[in-house]
């Protein structure tokens, strides 16, 4: 299908606009130009509110004006009598032809407004739709079936892959994409209309039959009808569960390939990041530990130089006294509590004999006067134990300093160490651009990670108990069809029944096969594609498409590589995946790119131009361009290939077709 | 858009009759075309039923 000509009345910036897209050389090809704000993109927004009531394109609807030319509707405004009011009409034609040339079809819309002094109100749209099967125009009066029409050659639910502007190939294969793709191919492949006819069968055999069984009045058959029920409802439930596990696993996957985007190559930054902190908490406890060091050095240094000042005096003392005992010229030491024992008892306890008085006498005498001798003995003596200690301490100064500087220099030159590994990883992640964006994408992806691993477990879980479900719904089943199959009034809906159940299965296997094998299809078909297109030889070595639908571009290495592939290969790919999906399917549609070079960088402008020129000896492909991308190269890679060429300018307020 | 070739050849595949297929193929166009198919496997299975 081929777009043969578009025609615009009073549409946006368009006041009246006609342009006839002619195959007139091998290349299907077209080319719109215009600078921006000229109406190149309106130019689809004409099209898909002509086709499907919508422009598909606006930037932001809930704030674009109304569609009818604001210049138009200030002229009708200015002539407006006080108080009054005028209907205009807004006009898109477009004529679509068949590859084969042997149908076309012309959709006239026309959109109504009422042109008040202050605003412009939908009042009504109205359509004129014309077929040609060859011989001659009709008019197809019936909706219904010019709507079939529209599904037939350009489905509104496809028009992604049909309609796009540049923005929208770059983002093509973007996360959130793979609902999109599964939703083309399932509704390309007309998987949706065997779903929607499995379930029919479904909800007959629910509405109709089984209710036939529960009035049947055979209390056996209702109770083992009303388990098979309560089995399938549990079985259904199963389903759900598992699906919404898949999709929670499918998000994980999107979170975890977002942050991998941006962890790319750091790995090891959150493993780096923690040996940082790590390091600074030990040079920081390092450096705590050495000045407790420096002050204990400090304060035995300040108790030893009390120590080292008295040294001569408390030395000289101390020998004193080690000479004086030496020499026993140190005072007796006489127990004065046992002299006093013997002169209160009158006896002696050493020999065991009676005192005179005399002999009492004497002790007293000997005891008073020893008291003060006695007493400098014991005190002399008594001091020469700390008096040695104290010595013995400044003897051990120096053994002892050193020690504590030894403790001292081996804490200094850890930290050192620790200094120097903390300089080196400093130099590691300061080389490393957005570090805590890194560390912190690494961290949340440890979280969506393991978040992921427990879903897929609890989802095993789920799988298991489904299987037990389904053998247990498949054995009530059975019982109940015994059942019925031995009661007569029950054995026509009992094969009812199982004539839907079978029609509904041989669908749904029909379905999961062909979503199987066009998924299949379409990998080889996207990759052929793109190996005929991409410029790049050998780069890349696959195309998958998972069971979710998650797009995979494998390189030579079997590497995702999607995420790193340039603008222009993307779009590249996301051009091959189209019309792959567009063979597979057999639904042959035209190509209308809005500005596809925009985000293609310079250097891969011409090759992209040629692909698309390739495409278009093939396939209709109609192009907008604007002055920047229109450059010399994109010039001279289009020269001679394209058959229409248009450009667009604005003259009074409107655009027109130069 | 008419029933895909692929599709009527796997449903033609699996039948147990030709009379199946069709009676498939015909609730697949009516689910195409945007037509509740209810009264279309009524139809089906009262015949089917009946013969």
């Amino acid at each position: 299908m081929r777009i043969e000509s578009i025609e615009i009345q009073n549409f946006r910036q368009f006041n009246n606009l006609n342009i006839t897209f002619s195959r007139n050389n091998g290349n299907d090809l077209h080319i719109v130009f215009a600078n921006n704000g000229v109406g190149k993109t309106n130019l689809l927004n004409a099209l898909t509110w002509c086709l499907y009531d919508a422009e598909m394109h606006l930037g932001d609807r809930s704030t674009a004006v109304p569609i009818p030319n604001t210049q138009y509707v200030d002229e009708v405004r200015k002539n407006l009598p006080s108080g009054q009011n005028k209907i205009i009409e807004t006009k898109v034609k477009i004529q679509l032809v068949s590859d084969n040339m042997k149908e076309k079809i012309y959709f006239d819309k026309t959109g109504r407004f009422n042109i008040t002094e202050d605003a412009v109100i939908p009042v009504g749209t109205q359509y004129t739709i014309m077929q040609n099967l060859g011989s001659g125009w009709e008019t197809i009066t019936q909706e219904e079936e010019w709507r079939a029409l529209v599904k037939k050659f350009v489905p509104e639910e496809i028009h992604e892959y049909i309609f796009f502007d540049g923005e929208h190939l770059e983002n093509y294969f973007r996360s959130q994409q793979s609902e999109k793709i599964k939703n083309g191919i399932e509704e390309l492949t007309q998987a949706r209309i065997l779903k929607k006819a499995e379930d029919a069968f479904k909800n007959f055999i629910d509405s109709e039959l089984n209710p036939k069984i529960a009035s049947s009045g055979n209390n056996e058959i209702i109770k083992q009808q009303n388990l098979v029920e309560e089995k399938s409802a549990a079985l259904e439930s199963s389903t759900f569960t598992i699906e919404q596990y898949n999709k929670q696993i499918k998000k994980c996957d999107e979170e975890i390939e977002k942050l991998d985007t941006i962890i790319s190559g750091h790995t090891n930054v959150a493993e780096k990041m923690d040996q940082l902190k790590s390091i600074e908490e030990q040079i920081s406890k390092k450096n705590k530990l050495i000045k407790e060091k420096n002050e204990n050095i400090m304060i035995n240094v300040r108790k030893s130089y009390i120590s080292f000042s008295m040294y001569p005096s408390i030395k000289e003392l101390f020998i004193y006294i080690k000479e004086r005992e030496k020499k026993g010229k140190l005072p007796p030491r006489i127990d004065k509590f046992l002299l006093k024992a013997i002169e209160e008892n009158g006896h002696c306890s050493i020999c065991d004999q009676d005192l005179s008085t005399h002999s009492v006498e004497f002790i007293k005498k000997l005891r008073e006067e020893l008291e003060v001798s006695s007493e400098t003995s014991a005190l002399l003596n008594k001091s020469s134990i700390p008096l040695r200690q104290y010595l013995s301490n400044i003897s051990n100064y120096k053994t002892n300093i050193k020690k504590l500087l030894k403790e001292l220099k081996d804490e200094e030159d850890e930290l050192e160490n620790l200094q120097e590994d903390e300089v080196k990883l400093t130099n590691y992640l300061m080389n490393i651009p957005n570090q805590e964006e890194i560390a912190k994408a690494i961290k949340e992806r440890k979280e969506y990670k393991d978040e992921r691993d427990k879903i897929v477990a609890n989802k095993g879980i789920e799988e298991n108990h489904q299987k037990e479900l389904a053998k247990t719904h498949e054995k009530e089943k059975e019982k109940l069809d015994l059942m019925m199959q031995k009661n007569e009034q029950l054995e026509v809906v009992r094969k009812q029944k199982e004539y839907c159940e079978r029609c509904r299965n041989i669908i749904r296997a029909s379905r999961i096969e062909l979503l199987e094998e066009s998924r299949n299809e379409m990998q080889e078909e996207t990759f052929k594609t793109f190996q005929q297109l991409i410029w790049k030889e050998d780069a890349f070595s696959s195309v998958e498409i998972l069971d979710d639908y998650t797009f995979r571009l494998l390189d030579r290495f079997g590497t995702q590589t999607l995420g790193s592939c340039s603008a222009a290969e993307r779009a590249l790919l996301a051009l091959s995946f189209t019309m792959a999906l567009q063979k597979v399917s057999m639904h042959d549609s035209l190509l209308f790119i809005d500005t596809p070079l925009g985000r293609v960088d310079l250097e891969n402008r011409k090759n992209f131009t040629n692909t698309l020129c390739e495409i278009s000896k093939y396939k209709q492909v109609i192009l907008t361009f604007t002055p920047s991308e229109y450059d010399e190269n994109v010039q001279a890679a289009l020269s001679g290939r394209y058959s229409t060429f248009n450009t667009l300018s604005i003259e009074d307020n409107y655009t027109v077709v130069n | 858009m008419a029933i895909n070739k692929k599709i009527i050849e796997k449903i033609k595949e699996k039948s147990d009759s030709e009379l199946m297929k069709k009676n498939i193929i015909n609730v697949l166009k009516c689910t195409e075309e945007g037509r509740q198919p209810k009264r279309v496997i009524r139809n089906i299975i009262n015949t089917v039923t009946k013969s």
